[in-house]
């Protein structure tokens, strides 16, 4: 590309939609170092002294809320790269009666957006006694979550050569074994990609657990953050310090995973794992580039096909 | 073969089209298979199908809190169609969706292609890099942040009365002219991080012989965006279409946060903010079930047509074309 007026034009347009895309960010950072005072007479810049201290007095309100948040994101992605891990393995590996229905039939809900079914789950979580307790989020989350594993899953271990696994047999091992010491280390990069759509969803989870827990002992951090709002009214800079907490833990993992998360955020939609399915398979067929290829899928709409496909070829 | 629909693309084969994949000869016992799956399947049965199920029963009927539900048929979906709220909350979804639709798909493509114009791929990196990083601040408060803009102590406000437009303050979100609009432009300049990507892969697809023999045939800049980009990205066009418009009918959470039950009056109410409060603020919850069911079919519909209208082809490289 030569260096034409225009491409400075591109650039500087770019520079501008990226800082105004970063602005309430940066205002949200610098006002969070302000008293109310600074805040009203020095409004666009960063006063001084620095106020730390909102911080502190933010970090109380919300350290309950961050530990819940925590605790329900890492159980459920625990048990989301647990299931997806197991299911997914034994649905691409093993032949069994039964298989194809159960695949379709847990893939299918992926389908049905889980906002749509907010009151009717309400009522039955309601009815099941899970109101105001942990389980009412990991176990939905958990049952929501490993979908889009299974599926992601599935497809990873399909992909990898028999001849592993055979070897791993040859040598006594068995189907625990095979999974546990050969597919699941192959799978790192695919799990990888799991627990960060799935941290990315329970973490900002919101209207599941607003409606299903009231109690500050087990609330979220996203639902803490509506009462912390009324609590600091007013007090701009301990309410900019608070809204700077909330994002630490994901800008932390965000920091130390940029470019899993960054495959993590399109997996749903692009085929994750281009890199561990050409590592586990012969060289692709095109190089340079080409090697890149995403393939475009969106779960929901291929199941739908595939669906409809096979009742046209069954009747 | 010339035209396969996209979806079907990148699928990895179903259980059943995977011929190779055969029994091992020393195979498990099927008992251990079955136990394995036991809990995946039973969490999915508990959490997904009873609920749905239930969603999709409880549609048909009127069913008060504490009360026993009573089958009324279409009722519910008569009720609706005559309903005034839920009609105003119709056309407030059609305007905010397609403004929304329209910049959540422009923008995004556009800083896409400046991204890819740029001539290293360090800044190029940093830029993707750049788009992403905002996702790191939780939904819900990024709702906040614009909450606060909109204010009467908030950046909007300050903004005008620097630029000497007192007269043009007022509550953005408590104003029936504005409130609507004050939604739509959440989120300016709309360079949505999941949107960037999406379109950037899609360029990064483009064979480079392809874009060297536009270059050659002497294509300009904006005839290459024109004849060569956005051809080759519509796989992309289509995805995005459709996830955008599922967030977009979907998506509540903001308008909750924004203006908390869609006032001024009625003026931010959509379809989802008025399920949620129909089962949880006034307690029909058999209505709250078929404003549901009517989003989800509505979604169904839609996702087949776009798929079966915009039939997109993969790029072959070097494979003759029938």
């Amino acid at each position: 590309m030569k260096l034409t007026p225009s491409s400075h034009l591109w650039r500087g347009l770019l520079a501008l939609v990226l800082f105004l895309t970063f602005f309430p960010f940066i205002f949200m950072v610098m006002t969070s170092l302000k008293d109310t005072h600074q805040f009203f007479h020095t409004f666009w810049l960063p006063a001084f002294p620095l106020h730390l201290e909102n911080y502190a007095n933010a970090f109380r309100d919300l350290s309950r809320f961050i530990w819940n948040s925590l605790l329900v994101t890492g159980v459920s992605i625990t048990g989301i790269l647990f299931f997806s891990a197991v299911a997914g393995f034994l649905f691409a590996r093993y032949d069994f009666p039964g298989r194809s229905v159960l695949y379709y039939g847990i893939i299918m809900m992926m389908m049905i957006p889980g906002v749509l079914m907010l009151v009717p789950s309400f009522v039955w979580v309601k009815k099941l006694g899970l109101l105001d307790t942990y389980w009412v989020m990991v176990l939905p989350y958990v049952a929501g979550g490993q979908i889009l594993g299974i599926y992601l899953l599935r497809g990873f271990f399909s992909e990898i050569d028999n001849d592993l696994f055979e070897a791993a047999q040859v040598d006594g091992a068995g189907l625990l074994r095979q999974l546990w010491h050969v597919a699941i280390p192959l799978a790192k990069p695919v799990l990888g990609v799991v627990a960060i759509v799935s941290a990315l969803g329970v973490w900002n989870g919101f209207l599941w657990p607003l409606v299903t827990t009231s109690s500050e002992d087990v609330m979220v951090l996203t639902v803490g953050m509506m009462r912390y709002n009324s609590r600091v009214f007013g007090m701009y800079g301990r309410m900019f310090a608070g809204y700077t907490i909330s994002a630490i833990p994901l800008g932390i993992l965000f920091a130390f995973s940029t470019r899993l998360f960054m495959k993590g955020i399109t997996s749903g939609a692009l085929k994750a794992g281009t890199a561990p399915a050409a590592r586990a398979r012969p060289a692709p067929r095109q190089p340079g580039r080409y090697a890149s290829r995403f393939h475009v899928y969106l779960p929901g709409v291929d199941v739908m096909i595939v669906i409809t496909k096979r009742i046209k070829v069954g009747s | 073969m010339s035209s396969i629909p996209s979806a079907d693309a990148g699928r990895p084969a179903g259980p059943k089209s995977a011929p190779r994949r055969r029994r091992p000869a020393a195979a498990p016992p099927l008992a251990l298979i079955y136990a394995l799956l036991l809990l995946p399947v039973a969490f999915l049965a508990v959490f997904n199908y009873v609920p749905a199920a239930s969603a999709l029963y409880h549609a048909f009927t009127s069913w008060d809190v504490g009360e026993a539900s009573t089958w009324i048929g279409l009722g519910n979906f008569r009720t609706m169609l005559a309903d005034d709220v839920f009609r105003k909350s119709l056309r407030n979804l059609a305007k905010l969706g397609s403004f929304v639709l329209v910049v959540n798909m422009t923008v995004p493509f556009l800083v896409a292609e400046m991204i890819f114009h740029l001539r290293q791929e360090r800044w190029r990196y940093l830029s993707r890099v750049a788009v992403v990083m905002p996702m790191v601040v939780p939904g819900v408060v990024t709702f906040m942040l614009w909450r606060y803009i909109y204010s009467d102590a908030g950046v909007l406000t300050e903004l005008l009365r620097a630029l000497d437009l007192r007269g043009w303050i007022h509550g953005w979100l408590s104003h029936p002219k504005t409130a609507l609009w004050a939604v739509a432009f959440v989120g300016f300049p709309f360079a949505h991080g999941f949107n960037v990507l999406i379109y950037y892969a899609g360029l990064t697809n483009i064979p480079t012989d392809v874009l060297e023999a536009a270059e050659v045939d002497g294509l300009g800049k904006a005839g290459r965006i024109l004849r060569i980009h956005i051809p080759l990205i519509l796989q992309q066009v289509k995805l995005l279409f459709i996830v955008t418009v599922i967030a977009i009918v979907n998506g509540f959470e903001g308008i909750y946060i924004l203006t908390d039950d869609g006032g001024p009056g009625y003026e931010t109410m959509v379809p989802g903010l008025y399920m949620y409060q129909n089962g949880f603020t006034y307690q029909k919850m058999g209505y709250a079930c078929a404003i549901g069911l009517a989003m989800l079919l509505f979604l169904l519909i839609f996702t087949i047509v776009v798929n079966r209208l915009m039939r997109t082809e993969k790029y072959h490289p070097g494979a003759p074309r029938a």
